[in-house]
C-alpha cells in the first residue's frame, strides 16, 4: 500500500471524543430534523434527489486525484460517507457520527471545485456545511479548530489576543517602521478615514511583519486609512466553518459595526481567502445583509488599484521566476484571478503558471477550516493534496523559486506541502514583493 | 385481454401517468418553492434568469464546460442518449400516430433511419452508463439500487422498442412490455432520480446565479 492510499480510519481527536461522550441517540435524531427540517435550505432535498450518482464530480477533488482514486474521497462518495448516514433514518452510533464529522471537517475544503464540474449544479460544499452543522449543534468538533471558535467567541478574534495586545501589536510595528520611515504612523481609531484596514488573527500573532509592510505601503500610497483600536479589528471567521453560525453573525457585525462607528469608506481587507469569504459572500448574508453594508476590498484589488493608479511605484521588479497559486475563496469566490495576475505582472518579471488555474485551480488543501483542525489531521490533510505538490513541482522544473499567494491558509497549507514533499520553494505574500520592490 | 391491457395502457392508463408526472412535478416544485419563501431568502434574493441561462447552457452545450472536454466519451454519449431519450417519445412515427390520433399534439415525423438509429445508439449508450457503474470505482461505490432499477427500466424500455420496430418474435408482447414500461417511467418522473430533469434549471440555475451574479466568476 503506498503512502498515499492508506485511509485514514480512526483520527484521535480530544474535541471528538469529549463530545461524543455525551452521545444520545434522541437528541441527535432531534438535531438532525431541525436542522435538515427547519435551517436548511431546500435545495438539500433537491440535491440529493437530482444527483444522478454519475461520478463526474470525482475527478475534481484534489483529494481524491491524491489518495490514487479512492472513491471514499470523490465529492459525491463523501456525501455518501458522511450525510446520508445522518439522514437515512437508520441507527446512528458514535461512530457513525465521528465518522460523519472527521469527514465533513477534515477531507472536504469546501473550495467549490467540485460545482464547476457537475452539470445539474449540486452543490457539494453546502451539503457538506449542513453535516458540519449538525456535528457543531451535537458538540462532536475537533479540538484545535473549536478551540478557536471559542476564541472568536470570547476575544472576538481566533488567536486569544486581548484588547490591549491588539494595540500593542500596532505600537510596536510602528516603531519598527519608523527605524526605516521616521515620520511614518500607523493610525489606530481615526474616523472618518477612507479605508479601515483588518487583518486576520494570525498577522499580529505570528506575521506581524505584514502590518509594518502594509503601513508602509499605505504611507506611500497617500491612503487616508486607519486600524480599528476595538474588537473588530480580525475579520477572520472560523466559526463559519464549525458550523457556529451565530457566532459568525456576531463576528461579521462586530466587523461592520466597526467599520461604519469609525465612519469610513470601504474596508480593505489584508490576503486572507477565508475571511474575505465570510466578509463579502457569507457572514454578511447571515446577519441579513445582500451585500455588504460598506464596500469590501480585498488587498488583490487594492494593490490592482495602488499599482495601476501609479500611487505607489516599483523601482525594480523582483528577477526570480515565481508560481501563482489562486486561493479558492478569491478567485471561486470573488472572481480575483485576473486582477492578481495583473499586479504579479507589475511586480515580477515571470510568471509560470501552474495548471490548471484561475477559477479551475486546485485548493492548498488547507481552506473550509481543514488546517485548524490541527496536527490529528496534518498528515490527511497533506497526503490529501499530492495534486497541488506535483503542480508545484512542475512549476519549479520549469524554474519557478517562488510561489506567490494572496492568502493566509493557503501559505499554511503549501508550507506543509513544500517540507512534506520536499519542494524548494520559498511562498510570498504579494505585500512581501511589493514592500521588497517599491520606492520608499 | 392483451388488447384491453395495450388500449388501456395507451389511453387512460397513459393519461394516468402524464397525469402523475404533471402532478407530481408541480406538488414538488410547489413544496420546493413553498420552502424557499419560508427558509432560503437567499435563493429568492440572488437567483438570477440571465446567469443560471448562462450556466445552465454552457453545461448543456458539449464540449462547453471543461468537464466535458476532459471526459469527451461520456460527453458524447450522454448527448446522444439525452438526444434519443427526448425525441423518440414525440417525434417517433409510431408515437406521433399515437400523439395524433389521440387529438394531443400534431408533430412532424422522424424518418425511419433516424428513429432507428437513435435507438439503438440509445441502448448502446445505455450499455456504456451500465458499464461505468459497474466498472468504475468511483461510479460504483455511489451506486444505489434505485439507480440499477433506473437504468434497468430505461434498456427494458429501449429494447423492447426495437424488439417492436423490427417485429421480431413475440413483439406484440415486446410493445406491450414497452408502453407499459414507458407510462411507468413517465410517472416516475418526480419521485426518482429523473426529477432532474425539472430540478436542474433550479440546482444549476442557482448554482450559475451564485458564481456569476455574487461571486463574479464563470462556472463551466
Amino acid at each position: 500500500m503506498t503512502e498515499s492510499n492508506q485511509r485514514i480510519i480512526d483520527a484521535d481527536d480530544k474535541g471528538l471524543d469529549a463530545g461524543l461522550a455525551l452521545f444520545d441517540e434522541a437528541k441527535v435524531r432531534r438535531i438532525i430534523k431541525k436542522v435538515v427540517d427547519e435551517e436548511a435550505s431546500p435545495r438539500l432535498k433537491a440535491y440529493l434527489s437530482t444527483c444522478v450518482h454519475c461520478g463526474l464530480c470525482s475527478d475534481s477533488c484534489h483529494y481524491y486525484l491524491s489518495r490514487d482514486k479512492d472513491p471514499a474521497y470523490s465529492p459525491a462518495g463523501k456525501v455518501k460517507e458522511c450525510l446520508l448516514p445522518l439522514i437515512s433514518g437508520k441507527k446512528i452510533t458514535p461512530a457513525i457520527l465521528k465518522k460523519a464529522a472527521v469527514v465533513a471537517y477534515t477531507r472536504c475544503n469546501l473550495c467549490k471545485r467540485c460545482s464547476l464540474y457537475c452539470t445539474l449544479g449540486v452543490d457539494i460544499a453546502y451539503l457538506i456545511s449542513v453535516v458540519r452543522r449538525i456535528c457543531h449543534l451535537c458538540g462532536v468538533v475537533p479540538h484545535y479548530i473549536q478551540d478557536t471558535a471559542n476564541s472568536h467567541s470570547a476575544t472576538f478574534n481566533q488567536m486569544w489576543i486581548k484588547d490591549d495586545e491588539w494595540l500593542d501589536c500596532l505600537y510596536w510595528q510602528e516603531e519598527e517602521a519608523r527605524e526605516e520611515m521616521p515620520e511614518i504612523s500607523i493610525p489606530v481609531e481615526h474616523e472618518g478615514a477612507d479605508v479601515m484596514y483588518s487583518v486576520i488573527g494570525p498577522e499580529p500573532k505570528f506575521r506581524a511583519q505584514l502590518i509594518y509592510q502594509a503601513a508602509v505601503i499605505m504611507e506611500k500610497a497617500g491612503i487616508n486609512w486607519t486600524f480599528p483600536g476595538t474588537r473588530g479589528w480580525d475579520n477572520s471567521d472560523m466559526c463559519m466553518y464549525t458550523g457556529d453560525y451565530e457566532t459568525m453573525g456576531r463576528l461579521k457585525k462586530a466587523h461592520f459595526d466597526t467599520a461604519i462607528r469609525l465612519k469610513v469608506n470601504r474596508i480593505v481587507m489584508g490576503e486572507c481567502g477565508h475571511a474575505f469569504r465570510s466578509v463579502f459572500d457569507t457572514g454578511n448574508r447571515y446577519i441579513g445583509w445582500k451585500t455588504p453594508p460598506i464596500p469590501i476590498v480585498h488587498a488583490v484589488e487594492f494593490y490592482h488599484e495602488l499599482l495601476t493608479e501609479n500611487k505607489i511605484t516599483i523601482k525594480k521588479k523582483l528577477a526570480t521566476p515565481v508560481t501563482f497559486h489562486d486561493p479558492c475563496n478569491i478567485v471561486r469566490g470573488s472572481g480575483l484571478h485576473e486582477m492578481a495576475r495583473t499586479v504579479v505582472g507589475h511586480i515580477c518579471e515571470t510568471l509560470i503558471e501552474m495548471e490548471p488555474n484561475r477559477e479551475h485551480n486546485f485548493c492548498c488543501g488547507a481552506g473550509g477550516g481543514v488546517i485548524n483542525c490541527g496536527p490529528p489531521f496534518k498528515n490527511e490533510r497533506v497526503l490529501g493534496n499530492r495534486v497541488k505538490a506535483e503542480q508545484l513541482m512542475a512549476a519549479k522544473a520549469k524554474g519557478a523559486d517562488i510561489v506567490i499567494t494572496p492568502c493566509h491558509n493557503c501559505h499554511g497549507g503549501l508550507e506543509d506541502i513544500i517540507q512534506h514533499y520536499g519542494i524548494d520553494m520559498e511562498i510570498k505574500f504579494l505585500s512581501d514583493i511589493i514592500y521588497e520592490t517599491m520606492e520608499i | 385481454m392483451s388488447h384491453t391491457l395495450y388500449a388501456f395502457m395507451t389511453g387512460l392508463g397513459f393519461q394516468l401517468a402524464l397525469a402523475i408526472c404533471l402532478a407530481g412535478t408541480l406538488f414538488k416544485l410547489g413544496l420546493f418553492f413553498k420552502r424557499v419563501i419560508k427558509k432560503d431568502a437567499a435563493f429568492l434574493t440572488f437567483f438570477s434568469f440571465w446567469y443560471a441561462s448562462r450556466s445552465i447552457l454552457f453545461h448543456l452545450i458539449p464540449f462547453a464546460s471543461r468537464n466535458s472536454r476532459l471526459n469527451p466519451q461520456m460527453t458524447t454519449i450522454s448527448t446522444i442518449f439525452h438526444a434519443a431519450v427526448i425525441t423518440l417519445p414525440l417525434f417517433y412515427s409510431a408515437h406521433a400516430v399515437l400523439l395524433s390520433d389521440s387529438g394531443i399534439l400534431f408533430l412532424p415525423r422522424f424518418p425511419e433511419i433516424v428513429s432507428d438509429t437513435l435507438a439503438v445508439a440509445g441502448v448502446a449508450a445505455l450499455l456504456f452508463f451500465m458499464g461505468r457503474r459497474l466498472l468504475l470505482r468511483d461510479v460504483r461505490f455511489i451506486s444505489s439500487l434505485m439507480d440499477y432499477l433506473l437504468l434497468g427500466s430505461l434498456m427494458v424500455l429501449f429494447s423492447s422498442a426495437l424488439w417492436a420496430r423490427f417485429q421480431m418474435p413475440g413483439f406484440l408482447l415486446a410493445s406491450l412490455i414497452h408502453i407499459i414500461a414507458g407510462n411507468l417511467l413517465i410517472a416516475s418522473i418526480p419521485f426518482t432520480r429523473l426529477s432532474h430533469i425539472f430540478y436542474m434549471p433550479i440546482t444549476r440555475g442557482y448554482a450559475g446565479s451564485e458564481f456569476g451574479g455574487v461571486r463574479m466568476v464563470k462556472d463551466w
